[in-house]
């Protein structure tokens, strides 16, 4: 996984925390506000939207994405 | 119904811990919401759950109405003494194993197969209760997530994954050459390397025989997946920044993993006398959000551990013990047998070689976990 990169993943699992210490943001599918992402992304200080269904067929590997954790706003730049 | 996950497990001994979870409602207080009492939740015999969504509603609904400082108490109660009664079985295990009789192994087997079908209907549950309780909790107009009380597990994972990321390149051993050379590499390196996997046993996938930290090659993969092309510098500042940033109680014994059996302070609360509800259910759900949190973080750590600290050490006696008897049986047969099969003694090799064919069928589960050939036998080898 490239550096700062945006971590998309249907779940994230407490094993795969250590990604967090090289990404800039993660997209999560589940919709809990409780679970690991939400709890990893805030002891990471990593910007973290969760409840996004389908983000894995939405975003793609190489599009430039913009997260804001605060509104829950995803800005994407398709890649060509 | 469509599972709600699908490939959540694929050994029967695995799938046999999960034979309680239709009780699930009754370990938390929300008996007679549902009719027998019965949450519609199950894993197939090809390891894929299904959960009724209607039922979690109706339990999730129940649950908001009946919230009060004594059910919550009590729920709390629940949850903790599942997770001891696992952590306390999984060490006795480990400790007995060796010196064990068949007969013992049996009983032990069966003691921490209990201990798990009590705990892994919790997991079922953590699919609605953190946030019945949080939905709870804004209510009364509070709406910050309660912090965990120590750093999580995923925390110190990464931080001691750094260390020794950095101490074995100190030493000329990047993870690429760990991975060429593991274990033909120094004794110092050897048993580094060896003192994070044990310590580290239990983080991982969900099914007991994907490979997680418990094995080197793994750890060695993802130390070069997260930190190889990295700058050690700026991510130390971020591994410490995010500490800080957390707000967590600092630590002064040194980042280790916790249990939340080892939250004595917390049990001895909830047993001593003043638990007579002095306090208010919002300050009640605030301690029930973030005792269901730390269980969060833990869950999958609880079952592996219970497999590779408690369970691999009791099979690989059983065996020896099969071995002495001349029974026909491979090491790797006894995952494909259900925890009361194997401590009822009903170990019959043609029941393991159809279900193992089976398993072996699930060619997406085992690309999934990256599960190779020869994983099973491994994982029982000799260590």
């Amino acid at each position: 996984m490239p550096r700062d990169a945006i971590l998309v993943t249907r779940i994230l699992h407490p094993h795969l925390a250590p990604l967090l210490a090289r990404v800039a943001g993660i997209v999560v599918e589940e919709g809990s506000l409780l679970q690991h992402a939400t709890t990893l992304a805030r002891e990471f200080g990593v910007p973290a939207i969760v409840g996004v269904a389908g983000a894995h067929t939405l975003l793609r590997n190489g599009d430039e994405v913009e997260l804001d954790g605060d509104t829950g706003i995803i800005l994407v730049r398709r890649s060509t | 119904m469509k599972p709600y996950r699908r490939h959540l497990i694929g050994l029967p001994l695995q799938r046999s811990v999960f034979s309680n979870i239709d009780q699930a409602p009754q370990l938390i207080g929300l008996e007679g919401v549902l009719s027998d009492d019965r949450l519609g939740a199950r894993v197939d015999d090809v390891g894929d759950l299904y959960l009724d969504p209607n039922n979690v509603d109706q339990l999730a609904t129940a649950m908001s109405e009946r919230i009060s400082p004594r059910f919550l108490a009590d729920m709390e109660r629940s949850l903790v003494s599942a997770c001891h009664t696992v952590g306390c079985t999984t060490d006795l295990c480990r400790a007995r194993a060796a010196a064990a009789t068949a007969d013992e192994v049996r009983l032990l087997i069966g003691t921490l197969g209990s201990s798990l079908r009590t705990l892994v209907p919790f997991g079922i549950l953590s699919k609605f209760v953190p946030d019945t309780l949080f939905k709870a909790l804004a209510s009364t107009a509070e709406t910050e997530i309660p912090r965990l009380r120590y750093d999580s597990p995923g925390a110190v994972l990464t931080r001691d994954a750094f260390a020794l990321y950095e101490e074995c390149g100190e030493q000329g051993f990047p993870p690429d050459r760990l991975l060429a050379e593991w274990p033909a590499v120094p004794p110092v390196i050897a048993e580094r390397v060896r003192e994070f996997c044990e310590k580290h046993s239990g983080f991982g996938p969900l099914p007991w025989e994907a490979p997680g930290y418990e094995d080197p090659a793994y750890v060695f993969a993802a130390l070069r997946a997260i930190f190889a092309d990295g700058d050690s510098a700026e991510m130390s500042r971020r591994l410490g920044d995010g500490v800080r940033r957390s707000g967590n109680v600092p630590r002064s014994d040194g980042a280790r993993i916790r249990s939340l059996f080892e939250e004595t302070e917390l049990q001895s609360d909830l047993d001593s006398a003043e638990m007579q509800f002095p306090q208010s259910t919002e300050t009640m759900l605030r301690r029930a959000i973030v005792v269901w949190l730390e269980f969060l973080e833990r869950e999958t750590w609880y079952v592996r551990r219970a497999f590779y600290a408690g369970l691999v050490p009791l099979l690989r006696r059983l065996k020896s013990d099969q071995g002495q008897r001349n029974e026909v049986i491979a090491i790797d047969d006894l995952l494909f047998f259900e925890l009361d099969e194997l401590s009822a003694r009903q170990v019959i090799p043609d029941l393991a070689r159809i279900r193992r064919e089976k398993y072996l069928g699930n060619s997406e589960y085992l690309i999934e976990y990256g599960i190779s050939a020869d994983r099973l036998g491994r994982i029982l080898g000799e260590s």
